[in-house]
């Protein structure tokens, strides 16, 4: 995109909350001028803003990034205009007259399948979509239990990606066990998995996925999740469940447990904060790309030079996009696995490998400044302060002149206020009832503002007032009880620490703020010596090549785009759907700055019936259609400008058009409807049916009906009943 | 209740029943409760809303199911939770044939099913009485749709879309489009916004029928402000007079916006902090994890707050899981459900405390009709309590209304916003309702617009009648010029979900995603007679033929002879197997006509005598009986036959229609005179020749129609 193309721009639809589908929106509309309304989602706008503030910090964190700021990405994202799926909303201004809807794509939280519909011209965006159900999404409105939306049928161009036609899918069900047996494998061994991912779309299925498994088996081992928004990310996806799968509404409805408090996984914003969980562990980092972020500093940590002498497992579940680190890796794997295991049977999934070579690679660091450096900055900074310093004593004096007079009555006020505050700025500790607990609703006992004192009440059995054992011990007893309590609430399993957490989550900025101390970028080219385990199971979430392949003739585009794959599988799928019958044979593959000219303009007029030429319309019916030949002349009534269509009342008769059968019946149909009427009806040969041994129906190449027999009542049965199956015109 | 006659006051004669827009309340007719509103139009049923009335117990709480047959609703739509609303939904999904679908809100399912297992423990008075089981409650949940605000969903036809109606968490409005026909249902709805929910939205665009709330009439709420102050010095002078303060609320809805208001005053006021508030109600406790999670569903408000902390969790207030656990010792703020006082914790503690007069009870919502909340307001002097004594009434009764109902202000307001010609008032109790309708009448004959108000009782039809304006859209090929005046249109007329589009039958499928399909007909008949003898019997029949080599037509390969009869269906003999024909044609309802009469052609040539004839040769010996001697006419002198005989019949017509015609025998030509002017007709190719405009005109047209009767079936 450059300046040009950014102005020209009319409206943005997006469509994914992730890097590949956004990422560009806070540079484009801070630096390239790009000024439209934008829509999408609600949580790809919720979720956007995760993202970009993750990459945000992760760049800051590695190097001087100014491409855009935190506040370019909250502008991005508050000027989106939200919406809900399926809520069809008219574009206003010099787009009037389009319509735009959105529609659950799957793959992410909100991911969209767009249809931009004008009149009849109705065009169908859907990349990256899922048709199969996950665990924390279900699968995209386009092609649910074997049906297409009839909302998204025959659009007149539909635009779709390739990025999967020449991948084929195991079962969802092998590939996560695939995963945990790879992580369970490492874990035993005493070794640490890393999983880079994103941090605002696929982070969650992952996170889910991990979550129940954890929970399932009752695993100790630590489960981190590390982003810089990872609080926020689960935060978020707490109050959006009614954007999630039906599985997990419904388990919300019935346990009132939110599936994104999680039980297990523990959520961190800085590198460091892993160091408390020591031993083995799973750590789900961004960014999926391996460029940036936690994952990078992990994977270096771990699989690099500074690695511990056992095996860690780096984990890939998305191949991210080429030049990237992530895809050189699995790049690697794939090669390395495909000649090892060449059986041909792809849907088998492919085994981890050793990974140990040696990788070219940036290495981002920031230190904290030391002697000469230090110095000149600090100095720098002394005389920064010292200007504003003076800058703000020259505005509060003219302020001070101008206010004296209305501030002299209220000034004995302030100075009782600032002793006040004086006062308050002293600490205590006063006992506070800790008020972000999470879990309870109320309050659970009630709170005072002195010293805390909680009035038991007094337990009552057979013998009057219960003894309290303690309020008889010696001192000395009592101590060692005490310390003994403290321990056991250190111990509690898995599960420690945990409110302590979330406490502290609440009341953090969005972001960690910058470190007080002065700090500076170091960037070395080295060869890094890698060594791992390193193994690709596709989590992606996207339909596989085979499904796209049974699911674009059921949608039946008038036209078709393909984007979104290299050039090899791109032309796969282009070439598929060339083969189909009955698909269209416009099919472009542009490549990127290409100009299509798609348009297909489709004349159209209103016309009103009268109720003569209603009344005279004889319907056939036709699954949820209702066909009738139309024959009238046009009249301009004075009262309105639409014209109206009445009956033909002149004598010439129309010339008499030839019938038109509608209707495309499955001989496997016309069977069951044949064998209800009592007629037997088998399939012989090249889909030949053969009724009753006399009669044969069949398909020609074309799609035509042929039917074929010797002279005999079936035939007329049979022949009646075929054309019962179609309206007829 | 149920003895009203079903008379319909509001009919308009009409022509068409199909373009009746039927409106029937089964329930929230000129009563508050039990809301259930049928809309039927164009063969499609759509309920809205299945409550039950609080005041009554068992199958009389109902709606009138029992005057509708359930199997023919469509779509049952619920705008909110609340019993009145939603608590006949289990009964009608899983106790009737009802077997629509059913659409709510995300929070109204998540609450429906907490709310209704708490009704179902309530009202469990005896096993006969209960209108549905815990059972049927979770089979109808699984069987419940979850919606969007602003979502449009589409159900064979019938378009609807919720929107914000305030209230309560997750109430909605629904505007339901089904042919053109626009219907606004509010539901329960407010127009002002509150420390959780947003006011109700309005819909763009015209509506043609609003069904409007009138719980309030023509009252007026106080400003939200001045009745907060008030809510709060009241409770404030009750609890510092060391008295109780019962507030009887619904569980979920109202509560939650008096919890927030007062955690808010108890952290400005210090002084009360010794005074404890208790929230019991456990099914409120297990909901909250609701309102936790469906914040985007409330304001702008509430989701800033959240993005900080949960405002949800409260300082001040504490949940009281059950009576016992509660120590009845001073002063103390008590919100218990239900919220009418009808049973449960509510009325054990108001038939406690009532004797004292310190004691306080604030009733903060919308209490119906014959329950004792509606009855303390009136302050009698004693009432009965559940196990029949008399306790004397002496705590002070007041009413604040919080319920999130529209005033008539804001209602009316509302109703002038969204212009719609006709306005249905339900959901309110009669003096109410009536009282709105004339304020509303009079305003509205102010301004001399033209809404006419309904006010329907339960059972009662208002019809409604909308002339079904067809507006088709004429697109593809058809379209390709803007249409002039009397300009002939044909093409193929293809409706689907009332949606209407004019195309030619070759656009089907690009543009109306129909294939157009050919059958091919191929019979076998068995035939032993030889092929010229077919072909004369049938030129007789059709006239000329088509013959040509199979070779030539069909690239099968085989040999034999083709026959085209019409240009429409052919007639091969294969060389191989000269015993059959094959007959083959393009089926529709003409070409089948004409294969069934060539067949019949071809059955009869081997039994025909003609047959017999054409293919004997004379004989020598001589017959008797002149007819035989007649030799079979050969082809030429047969169509000369025919011509000469279509001739005679011209001359004959034509005779009768002008008088005396001179005419030429040989050149088959007639010459009609008309007052001195001359037309010529040549009956072979019925045309006309004359000088004159007037009488060329009027012989042709007679001509036509002569060619019509003597040779009424057109040559293909």
């Amino acid at each position: 995109m450059d300046y040009r193309v950014a102005k020209q721009i009319d409206a943005v639809l997006i469509s994914h909350s992730d890097l590949n589908h956004l990422g560009a929106l806070p540079y484009a509309r801070s630096h390239l001028g790009l000024k439209c309304p934008v829509y999408s989602t609600v949580p790809v706008v919720n979720m956007g803003k995760m993202c970009m503030y993750d990459l945000h910090q992760s760049k800051t964190n590695e190097m001087e990034f100014d491409t855009f700021t935190l506040e370019h990405v909250d502008e991005a994202f508050d000027k989106i205009t939200s919406l809900r799926y399926s809520q069809p909303y008219a574009l206003p201004g010099k787009c009037q007259g389009i319509t735009i809807t959105a529609y659950a794509a799957a793959h992410t939280i909100g991911g969209t399948i767009w249809k931009i519909k004008q009149d009849t011209d109705e065009i169908v965006y859907a990349v990256d979509f899922n048709h199969r159900k996950e665990s924390h999404l279900d699968g995209t409105v386009l092609h649910s239990n074997g049906n297409v939306l009839d909302a998204l049928t025959r659009p007149s161009l539909m635009i779709t990606d390739a990025l999967n036609a020449s991948v084929v899918h195991p079962p969802r069900k092998d590939r996560n066990a695939a995963m945990f047996d790879t992580m369970m494998t490492t874990l035993r061994s005493g070794g640490s998995v890393l999983l880079p991912t994103d941090s605002s779309a696929r982070v969650l299925e992952l996170a889910y996925l991990l979550d129940k498994h954890w929970s399932q088996n009752q695993l100790t081992y630590p489960l981190i999740m590390l982003t810089n928004t990872s609080y926020h990310t689960a935060h978020f996806a707490k109050i959006m469940l009614e954007w999630m799968g039906d599985d997990l509404t419904q388990h919300f409805s019935q346990t009132r447990e939110n599936p994104f408090d999680f039980k297990y996984l523990r959520l961190c914003h800085k590198l460091e904060d892993i160091d408390v969980y020591t031993g083995p562990k799973v750590v789900i980092a961004s960014n999926n790309s391996l460029e940036t972020g936690f994952a990078r500093d992990l994977f270096l940590r771990w699989m690099g030079e500074e690695r511990p002498v056992t095996h860690n497992t780096l984990l890939l579940t998305a191949r991210s996009s080429p030049g990237s680190l992530a895809r050189h890796l699995y790049d690697i794997w794939n090669e390395r696995t495909t000649t090892a295991n060449d059986d041909g049977n792809k849907r088998t999934i492919k085994p981890a490998i050793d990974y140990n070579e040696s990788v070219h690679m940036t290495v981002y660091k920031r230190v904290p400044l030391e002697g000469e450096e230090l110095a000149e900055f600090e100095e720098r900074q002394r005389e920064q302060a010292e200007r504003d310093a003076a800058q703000a004593a020259i505005i509060a004096r003219s302020k001070s002149i101008m206010e004296e007079d209305e501030l002299s009555d209220e000034s004995d006020m302030d100075e009782a206020d600032d002793t006040m505050e004086d006062l308050l700025g002293d600490q205590f500790d006063l006992y506070v009832k800790d008020a972000g607990r999470s879990g309870g609703f109320f309050k659970q006992a009630q709170s005072y503002r002195m010293f805390p004192y909680l009035e038991r009440r007094k337990r009552i059995d057979d013998y009057g007032e219960a003894i309290q054992v303690e309020h008889y011990m010696k001192s000395s007893d009592l101590d060692r009880l005490q310390l003994e309590k403290e321990d056991e609430n250190g111990g509690e399993g898995a599960n420690f620490a945990k409110e302590e957490d979330m406490v502290i989550d609440a009341v953090e900025p969005l972001l960690p703020g910058k470190d007080e101390k002065p700090m500076k970028y170091i960037t070395t080219e080295q060869d890094v010596e890698i060594q791992c385990q390193l193994r690709y199971v596709d989590l992606e979430g996207l339909s596989d090549g085979r499904s796209m392949k049974t699911i674009l003739p059921q949608i039946g585009p008038r036209k078709l785009i393909v984007i979104h794959g290299s050039s090899k599988p791109t032309e796969e799928l282009a070439q598929a759907c060339r083969n189909m019958d009955h698909f269209t044979k416009e099919i472009f593959t542009p490549s990127v700055s290409q100009v299509l000219n798609v348009s297909a303009a489709t004349n159209i007029y209103r016309v009103r019936l009268t109720d003569a030429m209603v009344s005279s319309l004889q319907f056939s019916k036709l699954e949820d259609y209702e066909l009738a030949r139309v024959s009238g002349r046009i009249h301009f009534p004075t009262d309105s400008t639409t014209p109206s269509l009445d009956v033909d009342t002149t004598d010439e008769q129309p010339s008499k058009a030839p019938s038109v059968f509608v209707g495309d019946i499955r001989l496997s149909e016309f069977k069951k409807v044949l064998q209800g009427e009592g007629i037997s009806a088998e399939f012989k040969g090249e889909g030949v049916l053969v009724c009753n041994d006399c009669v044969a129906v069949r398909k020609t190449g074309t799609g035509q009906l042929l039917v074929e027999g010797i002279l005999s009542p079936d035939y007329y049965k049979i022949r009646s009943l075929l054309y019962a199956q179609h309206a007829i015109l | 209740m149920g003895h009203h006659k079903r008379k319909a006051d509001y009919e308009i004669p009409i022509v068409d029943e199909n373009d009746l827009l039927k409106l029937t309340p089964l329930g929230a007719g000129n009563e508050v409760g039990r809301s259930s509103i049928l809309l039927e139009y164009k063969g499609k049923t759509i309920l809205l809303d299945a409550g039950i009335h609080p005041a009554y117990n068992g199958l009389a709480s109902l709606p009138f199911f029992d005057e509708i047959d359930p199997a023919s609703i469509d779509v049952l739509l619920v705008t909110h939770f609340h019993v009145d609303h939603a608590a006949a939904v289990p009964y009608l999904m899983e106790r009737t044939s009802f077997k629509g679908r059913v659409f709510m809100t995300h929070p109204t399912k998540a609450i429906y099913k907490w709310l209704l297992s708490d009704y179902v423990r309530v009202s469990n008075i005896g096993d006969e009485d209960q209108l549905y089981s815990e059972e049927d409650l979770i089979t109808s949940f699984h069987r419940i749709e979850a919606v969007d605000y602003h979502q449009q969903v589409e159900v064979e036809g019938i378009k609807f879309t919720s929107f914000n109606a305030g209230h309560v968490l997750g109430a909605a409005m629904f505007l339901i489009e089904i042919a053109g026909v626009k219907v606004l249902y509010t539901g329960d709805y407010s127009r002002e916004e509150d420390r959780h929910l947003m006011a109700a939205e309005k819909p763009e665009g015209s509506v043609d029928v609003l069904i409007t709330e009138s719980t309030y009439g023509v009252q007026s709420h106080e400003p939200r402000l001045a009745k907060e102050v008030r809510f709060t010095s009241l409770i404030h002078d009750i609890v510092g007079r060391g008295g109780r303060c019962l507030m009887p609320v619904f569980a979920l809805g109202r509560a939650q916006e008096l919890l927030l208001i007062l955690d808010e005053y108890w952290d400005a006021h210090p002084e009360l902090d010794s005074i404890p508030i208790y929230y019991a109600s456990s099914l409120a406790k297990k909901c909250m994890a609701v309102y936790q999670t469906y914040i985007n569903m409330m304001n702008a408000r509430i989701r800033k707050q959240f993005a900080i902390s949960n405002p949800f969790i409260f300082k001040h207030i504490s949940n009281l899981r059950n009576v016992e656990q509660f120590e009845d010792s001073g002063p103390c703020v008590m919100m218990a459900s239900p919220g009418m006082l009808q049973n449960g914790l509510s009325r054990e503690l108001f038939e406690r405390w009532a004797p004292d007069k310190k004691n306080g009870l604030v009733i903060t919502g919308y209490c119906v009709e014959n329950t004792l909340a509606r009855q303390a307001m009136n302050e009698p002097q004693d009432f009965t309590a559940m196990d029949g004594r008399k306790v004397p009434l002496r705590m002070s009764v007041d009413y604040i209304s919080f319920s999130a109902h529209v005033d008539f202000t804001q209602n009316s307001k509302f109703i002038e916003e969204v212009k719609a010609p006709h306005v249905v008032l339900v959901h309110g109790e009669a003096n109410a309702m009536f009282r709105l309708k004339s304020a509303l009448q009079s305003r509205f004959s102010e301004r001399e617009e033209n809404v006419k108000v309904y006010t329907p009782k339960n059972c009662e039809t208002v019809k409604l009648h909308f002339r079904g304006e067809k507006m088709a859209k004429t697109i593809g090929t058809l379209a390709a010029k803007y249409p002039i005046e009397n300009e002939p249109l044909n093409g193929i007329l293809v409706a689907k979900d009332f949606q209407l589009n004019i195309m030619t039958p070759e656009d089907l499928s690009e543009l109306g995603g129909l294939i157009t399909t050919v059958v091919t007909q191929r019979q076998v008949v068995p035939f032993n007679a030889g092929i010229s003898l077919l072909k004369w019997h049938l030129e007789m029949m059709f006239g000329t033929l088509n013959e040509s080599a199979l070779e030539k037509a069909d690239k099968s390969g085989e040999k034999g002879i083709v026959l085209r009869v019409f240009d429409t269906i052919d007639i091969k003999q294969l060389e191989r197997r000269n015993n059959q024909l094959t007959l083959e044609w393009i089926g529709n309802a003409m070409n089948d006509m004409i294969a069934d009469s060539v067949l019949a052609v071809i059955l009869s040539v081997d039994s025909s005598p003609a047959s017999v004839k054409a293919s004997t040769h004379p004989c020598s010996h001589s017959h008797s009986g002149a007819e035989e001697d007649r030799d079979v006419p050969l082809e030429h002198d047969k169509i000369q036959q025919e011509i000469d005989m279509n001739f005679q019949d011209v001359v004959a017509f034509l005779t009768e229609q002008f008088g005396e015609v001179n005419f030429d025998e040989k050149e088959h030509k007639v010459t009609v005179n008309v007052d001195g002017s001359q037309a010529i007709v040549d009956s072979l190719k019925f045309s006309v020749e004359s000088e004159d405009d007037v009488l060329l005109k009027r012989v042709n047209d007679v001509m036509q129609r002569i060619k019509l009767a003597v040779n009424p079936i057109p040559t293909f």
